[in-house]
């Protein structure tokens, strides 16, 4: 599987936008590719071991799993596997376990499904790291700029998921003015997506800030 | 120790019944289960079903302690053709259900209260 960290990361923004997703760990058999659990990388490792001997001790007895879901008392584990990958997401007990089992599906669906990259571009795989808002790089961009009044539009529509409009208002017009070049009625879209993800960094929740983040690429590169 | 073997699955307990249910006491002993758990001919699934129990137990065990989750409380497996889903109580029994059908979380947790 080759799991580039903006490919990752796309596909990981839609796993988080559900409530109640506490963390997760993406592997190849025993390999963490990725996580963002609250515990050590080592505990981590451990724990992806444990997940892997458990899914391959039934695909040894030709009883391949699709899924595992287990009750904790203060949490629920869903396990997805797909040949070799495994997905673990860690939960709230509140959250919609079944909804949140179907995007993960799609998710290691999708990842399968990613091409190799050339070896010219490729980004080296993750490694137990966590997906950090970078810009993609598309081949084809869009227009070179970009109207304030939309970029504002696309960043006040993800603020507003976790803080008010006019908090929204109030960080959009902070980092707007601490640009050098004065903004009027259009920014340079490079500037754009440096400011939007400038933004979204204040969000204090590293997962919904991913998440967000992920979707603004998304929607500033559509 | 070993996953129970998917051998007798296909021809076993689901095909005669869509909906297989066990109870097992704190000695893991059957308290109560549908028909077919008893016929001779689905006795070796039977006990591969209740060794899984104790098998999957082991591993949420693992779980719990590695990633601070508290007690385990259930755990629910999906593969073709096949759910299986096991409820551990704190008294030490365990609520068993098996079912064709893969069905929410929320509908196992009922079935199996």
């Amino acid at each position: 599987m080759a799991v580039t960290p903006d490919a990752l990361r796309k596909n990981l923004a839609d796993l988080y936008s559900h409530a109640g997703v506490s963390g997760s760990c993406l592997q190849t058999g025993s390999l963490v590719m990725n996580h963002d659990l609250p515990y050590s990388d080592e505990r981590v490792a451990n724990f992806a071991a444990r997940v892997n001997h458990l899914v391959s001790g039934y695909e040894s007895v030709d009883r391949p799993l699709w899924q595992i879901c287990a009750g904790f008392e203060n949490f629920r584990l869903l396990i997805l596997s797909r040949g070799s990958t495994r997905l673990s997401v860690l939960l709230t007990p509140a959250a919609e376990v079944d909804l949140v089992a179907a995007r993960a599906t799609r998710l290691l669906m999708e990842l399968e499904m990613l091409p190799t990259p050339t070896s010219a571009t490729a980004a080296p795989p993750v490694l137990a790291s966590k997906p950090e808002a970078q810009p993609i790089q598309r081949e084809a961009e869009g227009p070179p700029m970009m109207k304030r009044a939309e970029f504002e539009k696309i960043v006040t529509g993800l603020l507003s998921r976790v803080t008010g409009q006019a908090q929204a208002a109030k960080l959009i017009q902070r980092a707007m003015s601490k640009e050098t070049t004065p903004i009027n009625g259009e920014l340079k879209r490079d500037d754009a997506r440096r400011i939007g993800l400038a933004i979204l960094d204040y969000v204090p929740n590293r997962g919904k800030r991913d998440a967000l983040s992920s979707e603004f690429l998304n929607t500033f590169d559509s | 120790m070993e996953a129970a073997s998917g051998h007798a699955m296909s021809q076993g307990l689901l095909s005669v019944k869509e909906t297989i249910r066990i109870r097992l006491g704190p000695n893991k002993e059957i308290a109560s289960a549908c028909a077919p758990v008893f016929e001779q001919a689905h006795q070796e699934e039977a006990r591969m079903v209740i060794y899984e129990a104790g098998y999957l137990k082991d591993y949420l065990d693992e779980f719990s302690s590695l990633l601070m989750t508290g007690s385990p409380e259930f755990v629910s497996i999906t593969e073709a053709g096949r759910q299986s889903s096991y409820r551990y109580a704190r008294n030490g029994e365990t609520a068993i259900l098996l079912t064709l059908a893969h069905q929410g979380v929320d509908q196992i947790l009922s079935d199996l209260s």
